[in-house]
């Protein structure tokens, strides 16, 4: 399992920012956390760290959100599994 | 059983989500430069894990994250909130941090080539292999480094080769990366790095971009930026550029030129800022002297130039109108005209940042001279956001490379070998004989490499070449010169942790300890210096560079070498325990026992850099800091000050009272800076009609370098699989050539085949390709030019002529 937290920073648009977070409410591996001004810290919990990637790829390009920083991440040890698998 | 996975999820998700938070907190509200909480910021709590703090392993930024351990292994990576630096901040490569350690094809044991193979050996036989070759020939045994060194690594290996073996052939990978920005400082101000700090992103109200993919390169700083633009701050980004890039997306001018046209671009904003009368004449009568390159006109230029007055400064730029330039720049007259004035108004404050775009280039120490120039001139020096400074692509290119001296000419602390009087400093802090340090200038990097790759008997004096940290066989220009023509009955010993290009024609693979598998010192771009301690260790067999160095040394005094010795006897690496007994720190077993190699190593050095001011604190204040910017003084409290802004009497307890600014290691020693014309000088190569195009290389976001560690995070590979040619609509038009087709890239040097890619990642102008160089099953490198600026001897990565033949679709 991949777990990061994230600083998620929505556009100036009201009505587009609030498109971006109900998407991101209503996508399965999101928790939402508090808000303040334009952000909010989300946290994703994927299979691994591609998916996790993934899901990143995805938010950032959603209409509404301004930029994704990501500030933690834990994995588990089948993780360097993936990672060895794949490198 | 799954109540417990269940609160161990809950864990984990609360502490990511307490990280994200706090984050988030301090990034709406702080400003960058705001003193930090007392007490320290709480880490998140996870079961099992330990936390402890390290600078990022990639790039000059030098962010800090914290890295959580468990049973012996990185399991976690957080942003460190307690940095001034990033904030908690990190980048796709800062989080995937943790992920470069577990590769599954990381070096292990030593390997010696026999019969063409590399086969496995003793650490025992490796040592002793290398203390023979270089005790039967020292003159002829050269080390190649890096600016990913740590501090103790680069400093062991310079007192060895050169307090040690009487021989200056070291160099580092930094001569690829910023020696013209160090030649640019001291030429400018006489003596090396930036006066100045990141702080000015959080205080300038205009930002220039100089040849700098800001966005992708060093993207923490980038955020840092933006994050006021969406504040709502009134700041100005300007990207000065030879192709649209991620930063470009972001900027409110993008200012597209043409190679080599920076160097007029500079002289234009000067004579706008003096036909326009907005010369900060006081300043400049207080603080600084016109500098010309050469006697008269037409001579070459040289480093340290001539005087001159300010009428002939005057006159020198008086061509680069912004008529006269916009002929050869690309840029219209009304771009050059908004940076002249922007230049001429006292009320902004200018920033001017750059990295390879201004020091890989044949003119690379004009260009900084140049930059300098503008900013003095203009008056736009000096107060917070107000300023120039060059940035770092390595995470200590500054403190191991400028600092520690590692450079082929140079010594601890800025001093010269081949100055007497600094030499004998030098050679009274390592208590070595007088006369010990030999006043002959090293080899430069394309120097040493070509000495290496030339036979003996053709004037080939190199002939055992250790690398430490760096992966040559990738990142060397004209590779097919420099490197692939190695001769069989030379030796290339290689310390790494991944097999490499450079592995690939290595006769002694050395397995390597990196990052947090050993204690380390690095040194950021903003004279930062960082520390941190060993959190787990090296798999299989791997040792630390610096162990390896040492273990050389200490061969070498066993079969005799005198070198070896101090005035008193003692090895060169003689180190004692509390009690004064000698701890035998060449045996990995008594590496990490009584005393911290990393510490003695670090305090040995650290008088070294009170000589010229640049006092970096003790190691013990370190490792309670997230890194402090030199110099460090102590308070009359007993605690130690960092400091911010260099040669301003408000921030610098060095310049004298009363004097508000003093450049205290001037050239001329009169307290002032230099500034400098330098004229348009084109480069060496040109696009002609046999290859008609601009060949352009430099990084992507996702991977660092030459990709050895980057290449090994699965996610980091899969976002960017593999080098691609950026080629511009126009171009691809003409060719016939779409994006996905193979297409083929030749220069004098070579040819290779690429993948093209038109408007993707950057975008190209018409005339103009640019290719990544991080992908080791496509070297560029096979094809570009290894020209170098004449001051810095650092080669031109960014300009040689090129055509693209498609090859099919
Ligand atoms: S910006 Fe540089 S130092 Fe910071 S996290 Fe990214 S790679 Fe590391």
């Amino acid at each position: 399992m991949h777990t990061s937290g994230w600083v998620v920073t929505f556009v100036d648009d009201p009505a587009l920012a609030r498109g971006a977070q109900l998407e991101l409410a209503s996508a399965g591996p999101f928790t939402l956390g508090e808000s303040l001004g334009c952000r909010r810290a989300v946290t994703l919990e994927a299979s691994d760290p591609q998916t996790a990637h993934d899901w990143h790829e995805w938010v950032q390009a959603l209409p509404g959100i301004e930029g994704v920083e990501v500030v933690f991440v834990h994995w588990d040890d089948c993780d360097h599994e993936v990672a060895h698998a794949g490198a | 059983m799954r109540v417990l996975e269940s609160t161990r999820r809950q864990f984990i998700r609360s502490a990511a989500m307490s990280a994200a938070a706090s984050v988030m907190t301090a990034r709406s509200a702080v400003p960058a430069d705001a003193p930090k909480p007392p007490g320290g910021i709480e880490l998140p709590v996870l079961p099992g894990v330990a936390w402890d703090k390290a600078p990022c392993r990639f790039c000059g930024t030098g962010c800090h994250v914290q890295v959580g351990v468990k049973d012996g292994r990185v399991v976690a990576i957080t942003g460190d909130r307690q940095a001034e630096v990033n904030k908690g901040l990190l980048c796709v490569k800062g989080y995937h941090v943790g992920h470069i350690l577990y590769g599954p094809d990381r070096l292990t044991k030593p390997m010696l080539r026999k019969n063409g193979k590399l086969e496995p050996i003793t650490w025992d036989e490796a040592i002793e292999t290398i203390a023979k070759r270089i005790h039967a020939s020292p003159q002829s045994f050269a080390f190649y480094g890096s600016g990913q060194w740590t501090v103790p690594e680069g400093y062991a290996a310079n007192k060895f080769i050169k307090g040690g073996l009487s021989n200056n052939h070291i160099d580092p990978n930094a001569r690829l990366c910023m020696a013209s920005a160090v030649t640019g400082y001291i030429s400018t101000y006489g003596v090396d790095e930036p006066y100045n700090c990141y702080d000015d992103l959080d205080h300038c109200d205009v930002l220039i971009l100089w040849g700098n993919n800001f966005a992708e390169m060093h993207p923490v700083l980038f955020s840092r930026f933006i994050d006021r633009k969406l504040k709502g701050d009134k700041i100005t980004l300007i990207d000065l550029t030879t192709r649209h890039t991620r930063t470009s997306e972001r900027a409110d001018h993008v200012l597209v030129f043409q190679p080599q046209s920076d160097l007029s671009i500079a002289n234009c904003i000067a004579q706008q800022v003096i036909a326009s009368n907005a010369v900060a004449t006081d300043f400049v009568d207080k603080h600084c002297t016109f500098r010309k390159p050469w006697k008269k006109a037409g001579d070459p230029q040289t480093l340290m130039g001539e005087p001159c007055t300010f009428d002939e400064y005057k006159q020198y730029v008086a061509e680069y109108t912004p008529e006269a330039v916009a002929k050869t720049s690309g840029l219209s007259v009304e771009q050059l005209q908004l940076l002249g004035k922007l230049f001429a108004d006292k009320t902004k404050r200018i920033s001017s940042l750059w990295c390879m775009g201004m020091n890989q280039h044949t003119q690379g120490t004009a260009i900084n001279n140049l930059v300098h120039a503008i900013h003095l001139l203009s008056g736009h020096w000096g107060r917070p956001g107000d300023g120039p400074q060059s940035l770092t692509g390595q995470p200590s290119a500054c403190g191991t490379v400028r600092e520690v001296g590692t450079l082929s000419h140079s010594l601890p602390g800025d001093l010269r070998v081949d100055k007497p009087d600094q030499a004998a400093k030098a050679e009274k802090l390592w208590n070595l004989p007088p006369g010990r340090i030999n006043p002959k200038i090293g080899y430069h990097t394309v120097q040493m490499w070509e000495k290496f790759c030339t036979p003996t008997d053709q004037g080939g004096d190199i002939d055992t070449l250790w690398v430490q940290v760096t992966n040559p066989g990738q990142s060397l220009p004209n590779l097919p010169k420099l490197f692939e023509k190695k001769p069989a009955n030379k030796f290339l010993i290689v310390s790494d942790v991944y097999p490499t290009a450079t592995t690939e024609l290595a006769d002694l693979v050395l397995p390597s300890a990196m990052w947090v598998e050993k204690n380390g010192v690095f040194g950021n771009s903003e004279r930062r210096t960082q520390q941190w301690f060993k959190m787990v260790n090296p798999p299989g067999e791997a040792r630390d560079d610096c162990w390896q160095t040492i273990a050389v040394a200490r061969k070498l005094f066993d079969l005799g070498h005198p070198g070896m010795k101090d005035k008193d006897d003692k090895f060169l690496f003689h180190m004692t325990d509390s009690k004064g007994t000698e701890v035998p720190v060449w045996k990995w077993e008594s590496y990490y026992g009584t005393v911290n190699v990393d510490e003695k190593l670090y305090d040995e050095y650290r008088p070294f850099t009170q000589i010229k001011h640049k006092d970096v604190a003790p190691y013990t204040e370190l490792t309670k800091a997230r890194g402090l910017r030199w110099p460090v003084v102590k308070q009359p409290d007993g605690t130690w000050k960092e400091t911010r802004y260099r040669f301003l009497e408000e921030y610098d307890s060095n310049v004298a009272k009363g004097k508000g600014v003093q450049f205290y290691h001037s050239v001329a020693g009169d307290d002032k800076a230099f500034i400098w014309f330098r004229p348009y000088v084109p480069p060496p190569e040109m696009p002609d009609k046999d290859y008609p195009l601009w060949l352009d290389t430099g990084r992507v976001l996702e991977h660092w370098h030459t990709g050895t560690m980057t290449r090994r995070v699965p996610t980091l590979k899969r976002a960017m699989p593999a080098a691609y040619v950026e080629v511009s609509r126009d171009d691809a038009t003409a060719l016939g050539v779409k994006t996905g087709d193979k297409v083929r890239l030749e220069t004098r040097r070579g040819s290779l085949e690429f993948t093209a890619w038109i408007d993707g990642r950057g975008r190209c102008p018409k005339g103009h390709v640019f290719v990544p160089f991080f992908d080791e099953t496509k070297l560029i490198n096979k094809l570009t030019l290894e020209a170098h600026c004449p001051f810095s001897k650092e080669p031109d990565y960014k300009k040689c002529a090129v055509r693209l033949v498609k090859v099919s679709a």
